[in-house]
């Protein structure tokens, strides 16, 4: 049987990830770096600053005034949203393809993806924790080691995992893990540590459903984040809802029922606008 | 004509030809009403159960919650010639993250919501298929009046 080692091994020729997404992951991830740098990075890729510099303008960013500069637009975004914006463009044609293992028709993983990172986004605001904004590229990509999990659920195992989770009441995560002693969250951290994305995103990926065995803002975010995904109905797939989650999350995150109702709320809201603006890149 | 239901959305035909449908049932509730005498029936798909965490959005669409949504299903039907005494109501969804306390469990409060306003208005349900952690399909057929959800490629009559 493949190994989880053997399986992303085979990231590179799936999702190939050019040079300036890994060095902008490492700057970001990088507490001492500066926006200097990020803006030294971002202006040797054409593309990326046209699509930087648009989404900086779009009405989703609401800016009170036209950004011409690509400095103006980093500092108005954040190198969270920056970072974002790269992956997002690497994993997008990917993302969108069928998996039919998980119960995922054309563009369910990028729905689901996309309405995560919108959730993240909005979550900041109804919390008393502070959140870094590297947190929506952890929400975008939690479910990327599901493209290489497929790779080892043939048919009979996709039964096993619909039985455990039926009959001995486990989440998805904790049957792939009964069968594997991998689960697709730990096959997207390695994935994540191949991009050499900071820590937190790769940590946040790992633990994002499993009970609380961290308990760091991020990962706490993208835990909330799929719930919010799955109740606008985004991501529903063969699982469900059969994510396991410890109710401490809100109350270490700060975030009151009402508030967790209002951002799926605001979240399904947001989503067809935002979905858009990708598309359209 | 095959009529899908999106999230927070609703459909409703009096064409014995139609089926209406509504797919990825997690923690959202689908409520089919379907009246035999005049052929009239709908689905409601809504994500939310009370209006009250966003007045604004329930005004410019009623279906995102149940405490909204479901008045307007009936609303509609009754317009269309459904009598209260005829209809058949099923419900369906509502599922759950796996927790210990309750307060992710959207699933679980959009199907009270639901049992509260029937049991209010003296609405029987004649059938459900809601709660575990499963997703689901919903199907109604105008025609034979049939009502039937599917999860993970299994078929149950409701």
């Amino acid at each position: 049987m493949k190994s989880q080692f053997d399986i992303v091994a085979s990231v590179e020729d799936l999702i190939p990830i050019p040079h300036t997404a890994i060095r902008l992951a490492q700057i970001i991830g990088d507490e001492k770096s500066t926006i200097n740098e990020v803006v030294k990075v971002v202006r040797y890729d054409q593309a990326l600053s046209v699509d930087i510099l648009k989404i900086a303008n779009s009405s989703m960013s609401a800016p009170n005034r036209h950004i011409g500069n690509i400095r103006d637009a980093i500092v108005r975004l954040g190198s969270g949203c920056v970072l974002q914006i790269v992956f997002s463009k690497c994993v997008k044609s990917v993302m969108k393809r069928p998996l039919e293992q998980y119960g995922y028709c054309e563009d369910d993983l990028w729905h689901h993806s996309i309405a995560s990172a919108i959730a993240a986004e909005n979550l900041v605001k109804y919390v008393n924790v502070k959140i870094e904004t590297i947190s929506f590229t952890a929400a975008l990509l939690h479910d990327i080691g599901k493209l290489l999990m497929i790779q080892v659920l043939p048919e009979e195992k996709i039964k096993e995992i619909m039985h455990l989770i039926t009959k001995d009441h486990i989440s998805w995560a904790a049957a792939e893990k009964k069968l594997f002693s991998f689960t697709h969250a730990d096959i997207g951290a390695e994935i994540a540590k191949t991009w050499k994305l900071p820590e937190q995103i790769e940590r946040a990926i790992r633990y994002h459903n499993r009970l609380n065995t961290v308990t760091d803002p991020i990962t706490d975010c993208v835990r909330v984040s799929n719930i919010v995904a799955r109740a606008i109905g985004k991501g529903i797939g063969n699982e469900g809802m059969s994510v396991v989650v410890d109710s401490d999350v809100a109350d270490r995150l700060g975030l009151s029922q009402d508030n967790f109702e209002l951002l799926c709320a605001i979240t399904a809201q947001k989503f067809e606008d935002v979905l858009a603006m990708y598309e359209n890149r | 004509m095959r009529y899908i239901v999106g999230v927070s959305d609703m459909k409703m035909s009096n064409h014995p030809g139609d089926t209406i449908v509504t797919h990825a049932l997690g923690s959202c509730v689908g409520i089919a009403i379907y009246d035999p005498k005049v052929c009239v029936g709908g689905i409601l798909h809504y994500m939310l159960p009370l209006s009250k965490v966003d007045v604004e959005k329930a005004e410019k669409n009623p279906f995102m919650f149940g405490d909204t949504g479901i008045p307007e299903l009936f609303g509609r039907a009754y317009k269309l010639g459904a009598t209260k005494d005829n209809l058949r109501v099923v419900m369906a969804g509502g599922a759950q993250v796996l927790e210990k306390r309750d307060f992710f469990a959207i699933g679980k409060r959009n199907v009270i919501i639901a049992r509260k306003m029937f049991w209010k208005n003296n609405v029987l349900i004649s059938s459900e298929h809601v709660g575990g952690s499963i997703p689901r399909t919903l199907y109604l057929e105008l025609g034979s009046g049939n009502i039937w959800m599917t999860s993970q490629g299994e078929r149950i009559d409701l």
